[in-house]
């Protein structure tokens, strides 16, 4: 038993060290005077290429739909004011999904998916506002990026558990077997 | 291989939710105990195995090691697909809780059919060491293979994608994850046959 802990461990190990992480999808969004951009990519943070993105509404009617360049991002202009979900679907049943409130240009708020970036009403003030977006852009998909990153500790908790699970499982049969002894 | 929530229709949701707690109390009730610890140590490997990523084209794809997990569990293979996937979708947001049921059917059916691929036969005479590792070679592909060919068919029976050209087109970008899990498999029941082989034997006889 000893040496097959060791062996199935030992493959875990080698391919551990090349481990890029498989296989959700995530997407980000920010809004534009338009519409929206965004990127999708998987939580290996690998790109998410030439997938369908959708802009739906709540009950799943369609306004928009687009595709992910080679780099996973995307824009879609919007058709008005309103609440809109937005979704990557990917290949093998893979789907990731997001809700947004826009306001066109004019009315717009500048909040994003993300985090509000405050207020900034009246079209004189749309300038600074979408230079503020450009210029915070990264810092928000970043941010988005390394929120959804899986985390060691959460690989080790995972282990833990199921360790932990064997182990309440042996000792309720160890101890059906001695009653039953 | 994990389905994502929103994807599947209600009907092979919920389906495939009865089916597979039926298929994970079956197995809590013919794993041996005597496997148990066996059972802990296949499902972290299971659980790890599935965040490493093969790039293939355009896309990813991930080891599963459901075969492994077959040959050595049969029906209890369930019980600890299913604690895996519940954590893979708790920690790392792989699949869903809604589609848990189906991933779990998804990946433990063809585990049920490793394992009696590879005992097929094997009652009258021991398994031989050649026997043990092209039967593994089998079971690891077909782990692989039969998962994505049910994959396949829940996406196809909740509507919107046409059977054929799904299947070929996932089968396609698994191909080295089928080549990789033959080799696996084959190596570690080769090992087993050497080093154990009281695991290499049917659950009847565990």
């Amino acid at each position: 038993m000893r040496k097959l802990a060791c062996f199935l461990f030992s493959i875990g190990a080698l391919l551990g060290s090349t481990v890029g992480f498989a296989h959700g999808l995530r997407i980000t969004v920010q809004l534009t005077p338009s519409g929206i951009t965004g990127q999708s990519y998987y939580s290996d943070e690998s790109p998410a290429r030439y997938e369908r993105v959708l802009v739906e509404n709540k009950r799943g009617v369609m306004f928009a739909q687009s595709r992910t360049d080679d780099k996973g991002r995307f824009s879609v202009d919007l058709p008005g004011a309103g609440h809109y979900v937005i979704v990557a679907e990917g290949e093998e049943g893979h789907r990731a999904e997001t809700e947004i409130d826009f306001l066109p240009v004019g009315k717009t708020s500048g909040t994003t998916l993300e985090a509000p970036a405050g207020s900034a009403s009246g079209a004189s003030t749309e300038p600074i506002a979408a230079m503020l977006r450009d210029e915070l852009q990264p810092l928000r998909e970043q941010i988005a990026r390394l929120e959804n990153r899986i985390r060691t500790a959460d690989i080790i908790g995972g282990i833990g558990f199921i360790t932990g699970l064997a182990g309440v499982a042996a000792l309720w049969q160890a101890r059906r077997t001695r009653q039953v002894s | 291989m994990h389905i994502s929530e929103g994807v599947l229709s209600l009907g092979v949701l919920a389906g495939g939710g009865a089916l597979a707690t039926v298929a994970v109390g079956i197995g809590l009730r013919r794993l041996p105990e005597s496997r148990i610890p066996l059972a802990g140590l296949l499902c972290a490997l299971f659980f790890v195995t599935s965040l490493i990523h093969i790039p293939v084209g355009i896309t990813a794809v991930h080891l599963v090691l459901n075969g492994v997990c077959g040959i050595m569990l049969g029906w209890g293979a369930f019980p600890v697909i299913a604690i895996a996937l519940l954590l893979q979708a708790l920690l790392f947001g792989f699949g869903g809780l809604t589609t848990l049921g189906v991933n779990i059917l998804v990946m433990g059916t063809p585990a049920l059919v490793c394992y009696t691929l590879f005992y097929a036969a094997t009652t009258a005479r021991p398994i031989t060491a050649s026997q043990a590792m092209w039967r593994g070679a089998i079971c690891g592909m077909c782990g692989i293979a039969l998962g994505v060919m049910l994959m396949a068919s829940v996406l196809w029976l909740s509507g919107g994608r046409s059977f054929l050209p799904l299947v070929w087109a996932v089968m396609l970008t698994h191909i080295p994850v089928l080549l990789i899990e033959a080799c696996l498999t084959a190596a570690l029941v080769s090992t087993l046959l050497r080093t154990q082989p009281a695991l290499l034997k049917p659950l009847e006889q565990a």
